[in-house]
This record gives structure tokens, sequence and C-alpha cells, in this order.
């Protein structure tokens, strides 16, 4: 079993919660009552300078009235002797001389100095001040006032001794309760922390050796409160613990027998599973090369009416010269010059079918080199191809493409496409039979790596019902024989899969538009296709 | 209304320390070791308060000296502090054999006492062992240059003190052959002497009898008083009151001793603190011929006075 280090997370927060709790009080009611301890004190220190200007005034009102200043004087002399407190004392009528008294001595000033003198207004005043050699004076006038009179004043110097001293005592006590609840904190936060924590973390400890495995573990902790309760319940959960575990063990040999079971017989089913898909993707290759096979044999198809179309022409102009020969040669006028026009005549159209013939032969032949061709080239081939069929029909075909542009590609699948989208625009159109029909074939760069083949017609487009399923293999819309469902099909194959490009298509006002968007970028083919 | 309360306290006290002093007093009459002391209480008040005076008093008799001579192998049994407030209950007090040391100013001892009926005894005195001396002091913006000056005068001087009285009188009778009381309609009595100078310096009055311990003290509180305030003439005495032993008390020179040690103990220091007097001096029966030549010469003049 490994050795589980006690984590102290609880106890020191629980710690620090409480010396900051306690700390914060302290400080808290220190700091409350330093403000209000010392306007207290300033208050008792007011009332005790009235109280004993009053009653020095009161003892002296005779003799200031008498100007009895020998009394004055022996008075004030008392009063200092009596109150060691009070620093010095000025006697201050309105005229005449002022009588200062101190602790040591006392004399007569002709004038007070201007800051003194300020003070003397007709309500009480004091400051604070350090005056001669005393520092930290409370320097209390008070008016003396006789029936209305105004007399002069009287000035006592308080030392603030005892004041300070009390504020010092006062923070001495701060200090001494912040120490004190320091130390408090210290130690009554340890032991509480630790009477908190301790059961906690010998219980999270005890709970890592059960999460480690070990059901052997009981708590011991015995309390009479939420701890003890804890620490029963988790030895009832170890408990009920070791008997699930127990269980989960004989839940777990049987499941593992279960388990062998089925293993072995999911063996069996992968490996015949194996065996069907093997057999499934054969049949789908067999499927594909069907489809394959189909397409090329549908596009055969279409190009075989084609050829015959191509050849209708030729070959009824060499049954004419055929027959022009026979003409002749029966009235006897069969001369060498006819004879050679003739054969030339013949040899002319002859060439013109062979043409015809190796057009489409080139057209099948499987040209597995994926190289640069020129685009107007490829289309316009295709189209000538489509040649007699449109016309017959009045189809009018425009290539709107520049002369240079060049596309990277398998040229014998593109232009199958092409063939593709103009047979498939030219079955529409003679189905629906518009008043001037058209193809338009349009080839443009949409950037410098994209180039973008659209075909187009003006049929009306492709029904929305079925927009969806146009590239469906042997999806068709066409009356049996007719149509195939190949084409597209294949084109889109051939387009997205060995060409890296894409096709779609979409409605305009005049009929479908089908887009090629091819990139200029070299087509790493993934198979062979046909 | 603090006058009243004064002499109800005083009045307090001395009936507490008499009834005290009679009931021990009778008891130990006999007795060898005991220590009754009688004061005579007007020439005290101005030094001390009265409350003072009865603890001091008490703790003086009763506790320091008892101690002090139990120090000095005397074993005190009984003492006691009596209060007087005139010189004739004192001397039949003294009389009856009730007092062994009497406390009182020079002139009434002279006057009510004989010499062959009291022994050395001791004295109170000033810092540095000058003498109190009596002091006649004058404003010295009035021109009082001589005696002569004084007729007509503002006079302040101690309340009760006789030999303010007598002094002042004796100088008049020498020069005007006329009672003071006669030639000066303002006479101020003051119950203090620090009072006296305080009056003179701020023009109450322009002659003053003070002691000299008094006018020392003032002038060291406002310097001043030695401008507005000058000596005119003075008389020697020793303090303003004199200690002497009953001839007949057998421990006489043992508590003589003992009252001139008090200044080393810290108990005795605290008493003589009380009288404002650093220690205390040995004192001569013959030290009362001042007092007394002055009193014989007052009392010649004064039959001779004009009346
Ligand atoms: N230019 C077009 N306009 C409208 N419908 C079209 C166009 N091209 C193809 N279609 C629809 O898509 C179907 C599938 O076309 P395709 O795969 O070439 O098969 P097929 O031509 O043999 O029918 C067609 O039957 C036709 O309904
Ligand atoms: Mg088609």
């Amino acid at each position: 079993m490994t050795v589980i280090k006690p984590k102290r997370t609880i106890f020191l927060r629980v710690f620090w919660v409480f010396a900051f709790l306690v700390l914060a009080i302290t400080l808290f009611f220190a700091f409350m009552v330093i403000p209000m301890q010392k306007t207290a004190l300033r208050q008792i220190m007011y009332a005790q300078a009235e109280t004993v200007s009053k009653s020095i005034v009161q003892a002296t009102s005779d003799a200031i009235i008498s100007k009895d200043y020998g009394f004055i004087v022996e008075h004030n002399v008392e009063v200092l002797k009596n109150n060691a407190g009070i620093y010095y004392l000025i006697v201050s009528p309105k005229q005449g001389d002022k009588i200062f008294v101190n602790q040591k001595n006392w004399h007569l000033l002709a004038e007070l100095d201007s800051n003194t003198a300020a003070l003397q207004g007709e309500k009480i005043s004091f400051v604070i001040t350090d005056r001669e050699q005393y520092k930290n004076v409370y320097h209390f006038v008070y008016p003396i006032r006789f029936s209305s009179i105004d007399w002069g004043w009287l000035h006592i110097g308080f030392s603030t001794a005892d004041y300070d001293k009390y504020i010092h005592d006062m923070y001495y006590k701060i200090i001494y309760i912040i120490s004190a609840s320091l130390v408090m904190i210290l130690v009554v936060g340890f032991f509480f922390a630790r009477w908190i924590s301790d059961p906690v973390s010998t219980i999270s400890q005890l709970a890592t050796q059960v999460a480690a495995g070990d059901l052997t573990v009981r708590s011991t902790i015995a309390r009479n409160d939420e701890i003890g309760v804890l620490s029963d319940s988790f030895n009832k959960m170890v408990d009920s613990l070791m008997l699930s575990n127990q269980a989960l063990e004989h839940y777990n040999q049987e499941l593992e027998r279960e388990v062998g079971t089925r293993t072995r017989e999911l063996a069996d089913l992968n490996a015949d599973l194996d065996k069907r898909i093997k057999e499934e993707v054969a049949k789908s290759k067999t499927q594909e090369a069907l489809l394959i096979h189909q397409s090329r044999s549908a596009a055969m198809g279409e190009m075989i009416g084609a050829i015959a179309h191509q050849w209708r022409q030729p070959l009824n102009a060499l049954g004419l010269v055929q027959q022009n020969l026979q003409l002749r040669f029966k009235l006897g006028k069969l001369d060498e010059s006819f004879m050679v026009s003739s054969m030339e005549k013949s040899d002319r159209l002859i060439h013109k079918m062979s043409t015809t013939i190796d057009d489409f032969r080139n057209f099948f032949k499987p040209n597995k080199h994926i190289e640069p061709f020129n685009a107007y080239h490829v289309i316009q081939t295709t189209a000538e191809l489509l040649d007699a069929q449109l016309k017959r029909h009045n189809i009018v075909l425009t290539i709107n493409c520049p002369d240079d542009l060049m596309i990277n590609g398998l040229e014998g699948e593109f232009s199958q496409v092409i063939l593709n989208l103009i047979n498939n625009a030219k079955d529409i159109l003679l189905e629906r039979r518009p008043l001037r029909p058209a193809i338009d074939i349009g080839v443009n760069k949409t950037s410098d790596q994209t180039t973008r083949i659209v075909v187009k017609d003006n049929a009306g487009g492709i029904p929305e019902a079925i927009f969806d399923k146009i590239y469906d293999p042997y999806f068709t819309t066409k009356d049996q024989g007719k149509g195939t469902g190949i084409g597209l099909y294949m084109s889109k194959i051939i387009i997205e899969n060995n060409m890296m490009g894409s096709l779609q298509a979409f409605n305009d006002a005049d009929g479908a538009n089908f887009v090629i968007e091819l990139q200029d970028r070299p087509i790493v083919k993934t198979k062979p296709l046909i | 209304m603090n006058f009243t309360k004064k002499h109800s306290l005083l009045a307090c006290g001395i009936l507490f320390m008499c009834q005290l002093g009679f009931a021990q007093a009778d008891v130990v009459a006999d007795n060898n070791s005991r220590v009754n002391m009688g004061f005579y209480i007007k020439s005290i008040t101005e030094q001390a308060s009265i409350s003072d005076i009865e603890i001091s008093l008490n703790f003086w008799v009763k506790d320091a000296l008892a101690v002090e001579a139990e120090k000095a192998g005397l074993y005190i049994s009984s003492t006691g502090a009596f209060l007087y407030e005139s010189m004739r209950e004192m001397r039949d007090d003294y009389d009856k054999g009730k007092l062994d040391i009497i406390v009182a100013p020079p002139l009434l001892i002279s006057r009510y006492f004989k010499r062959d009926e009291i022994t050395d005894g001791f004295s109170g005195m000033l810092e540095g062992r000058q003498p109190d001396n009596l002091l006649l002091v004058v404003r010295s913006d009035k021109n009082i240059n001589a005696i002569e000056d004084l007729r007509g005068k503002r006079i302040a001087m101690l309340e009760g003190d006789e030999l303010s009285d007598i002094y002042l009188d004796t100088l008049f009778l020498r020069s005007f052959n006329k009672s003071y009381k006669k030639l000066n309609p303002s006479i101020q009595q003051q119950a203090k002497a620090t009072r006296i100078v305080l009056d003179l310096y701020f023009d109450k009055a322009d002659v003053g009898l003070v002691y000299f311990n008094s006018y020392q003290v003032m002038t060291e509180l406002n310097p001043d008083v030695k401008n507005k305030i000058k000596i005119l003439d003075s008389f020697e005495v020793r303090s303003k009151n004199y200690s002497y032993i009953n001839k007949s008390y057998p421990l006489a020179d043992e508590i003589r001793r003992i009252a001139l040690s008090f200044y080393k103990s810290p108990r005795g220091k605290q008493i003589l603190d009380i009288y404002k007097t650093p220690e205390l001096d040995f004192l001569k029966v013959e030290e009362l011929d001042l007092v007394d030549s002055l009193d014989r010469e007052h009392a010649r003049l004064l039959m001779h006075a004009i009346k």
C-alpha cells in the first residue's frame, strides 16, 4: 500500500479563517475605540479646563473687582501648586498688566504675544501648541465676565502629558490586545483548526486508502457530533463497499466467463463478417465496373447515334456519286475526267467519314495521362461531334471561351462530361421545344486558380422535385431506351473524383445551368475510372 | 466661609488631640518614657494647613519620634500632642507637669517661661542654616529710606504675630515716640507673609513685616519683587518657632539628639518637609535673650511714649 501524505488544507483554511476573523474583529474594535477615546479625552480635558477656570474665576472674583492682584497671584500660585498638570496660567485683564504664573515663578506681562492674544474672544477657545519650554500645551482661554462686563481672560496651559500618556497607554493596550489575540490565534486557532480538521483529514486519509483499494480500514473517531456521524457513516460505507466489492468480484468472474464466450462468438462473427464484407466489396466492385461499362456503352450508344448522323450526309453524297457513275457508264459517257472527279469526290467523302470515325475513336481512346489541354479546342471538337444533330433541330450552340485557356486533367474524360451536358441540353430542348433553342457554353477564369465552365440551355430548367436526384445513377425522366440515368452520375464522378473539381446545377430564368469549377493544381488521381 | 471652616476643623482637631492626650497622660503620668509635646497653634498655622498639622503632629510625636527613639534604644511607651490657642493654657499644663516639650514663638516663650524652667531644645532653620529674620520691607518707589519716612504709610503685617508688632512698635517709638498704630491709619493684618509681599508688589501697601523666608520665596517666585520691594531694617531671629524641653524631663538629651538627627531618616524628613525646614538645629536657652531685650525695650519705650 502506498503511504498517503496527509493534506493540511482544511487545517490551514480553518486556521486562517479563524485567525483572520479574530484579528479583524480585534483590529476593528481597537480602531473604533481609538477615535472614540480621543474625543472622550478631549471632552474631558475641555470640561476639566472649564471647571478649573470657573473655580479660579469664582475664587478670585472679589479680588478681580477690587483689583486685589496680590490675592489673584496668591490664589493662582496655590492652584498651580496643587495642580501639577497645569503648566502656567495667565490672568489677562483687558487693560493693564497681565499676570503670568507658572510652577516655578510668576511675573507681569505688559503684552501677550500675538498668537496668544488672538485666542481672546467672546467665547471659550483652546489650542494645542508649544509655548516657550512647554511642549504640547492645551492652552485654554476662558473669558472673565461680571454682570455682562467683559473684564478679561483667563489663560490656562494644561499639560497634555496625562492625555498623551493615556493615549500611549491605549496604544500599548491595543498592541497588547493585538499581541494577545495573535497568541490566542496561534494557540487557540491551532487547536481549534486541529480539532476541526484532524478527524476530517483522518477520514479523508482513510477514504484515500479506501480509494486506493484497502477496504480493511475503519475510522476510530468517536465523537458526539457531526464528525462522529461522519465517522460512523464512513465505516458503514466501507462495510457496504466491501460487500458490494465482493458481489462485484463475483459478478466480475461471471462477466469474464460471459465475455469469454461472447468474444469467441464475436470472433467467429467477425471472421464471417470479414468474409461477407469482402464479398460485398467484390460485389460492389463488380457493380461499379458494370456501371462504368454501362456508362461507356451509353456513351458509345450516343456516339454511334452521332456517327450515324455525321455519316448520313456523306453516305448520301457517296450514293449519288455512285449513281452518277453508273448512269454515265450506261450512257457510255464515263470519261476519264468524270471518273477522276467522281473518285476525288468519293475520296473526299470517304475521308470525311473516316475523319469522323477517327474523331470518335480519339474520343474513346483511353487517355490516362494527366496533362494540360486547350479548353476551347476540346469543347469545340466535342461540340462538333453533335453538330449534325444540333443543326437538324435548329439548336444554336455558342462557345464563349478564351483561345489560350488551358485545363489540367484527362482530356477524354473532360470531353465526355461536356458531351453529356450538351446531350442533356439537346434532349430537354427537344422535349420542351422553346422558340429559339440554344445552348451556351461559357468558359472563364474566376480567379487565378479557378476555371469555371457553364453549360446553359433555355429549356426551362430542372424540375424542383428531381433536383436532388439527377446525379443518382440510373435516374432518368426519359422514355425507356432513350435515357440511361448514368450521364450526370458519371460526369460528377469525373469532375469531382478525377479532376478535384465540382459540378453543380442551378436554374435561371431561361433554363438549367451546369457549372463545372476546376482548380489549377496538380491532380492526384485516386483511381482510374474509365 | 473659609475662615469658619478652618476654625471648626481646628476645634475638632484640638478636641480630638486633647482627649487623646489627656487619656494617655492620665494613665502614664508618672512614666519616665513618655513624650508629651505642647504646640502653640497660632504660630504654626501659617506654615502648614490644619489637617497637615493634625496628621503630622500625631505622626511626629506618636510614631516617628517613638520609632526614632526606639532606634536609639529608648522605649517610648506613651506619646501626646497638645495644641494650644493661648499661651496661658500651655503654661498651666506645663505647671501641671503634663508637657515635656513646648513649641511656640520665641517672644512668647520668653514672656511665659523662666530661663531655669526650660533647657536647650531645637529649632527649624532655613536652607543654608540662615536665620529666618524678621524683615521690615518697603516699596522702593515710595522714597522710604529711614524709619522716619514710615509715618502715615500703609502697613501690612502678619496676623497675631506679636514679634512683628513689638518690633515695629519699638522702631516707631524710638523714632517718633509714638506707637505705629497711632501714626498709620492703614494697617492690614494678613494670615500669610507671602500675601504681604504681594500686597506691597501690587501697591496695596507701602510697608510690610515679613520673615526672611517668605520674602525669599517670593523673590524666587518673581525676581521683579526685589526691584519693587527693598529691605529697610531687620530683626535677627532664628525661626518663627522655638522648641524647648522641660528642665525636669529626664530624656531631654536623648530626645534632643533624636530630633537633631531627624533629617537623616525618611520619616523625619517627611515631617520636616511639612514645616518647610531642612533640618532641626540645636537651640540654646540663651537665644531667647534677643527677643527678651526687644520686649523689655518696647515696654520701657511704651511707658514713656506720648499717649
Ligand atoms: N439540361 C437539363 N435540363 C433539364 N433537365 C435535365 C437537364 N440535364 C439532365 N436533366 C435531367 O436529369 C436526368 C438525368 O440525366 P442523365 O443522368 O444524363 O440521364 P439521361 O440523360 O440518360 O436521362 C434527365 O433524365 C433529365 O430529366
Ligand atoms: Mg444524359
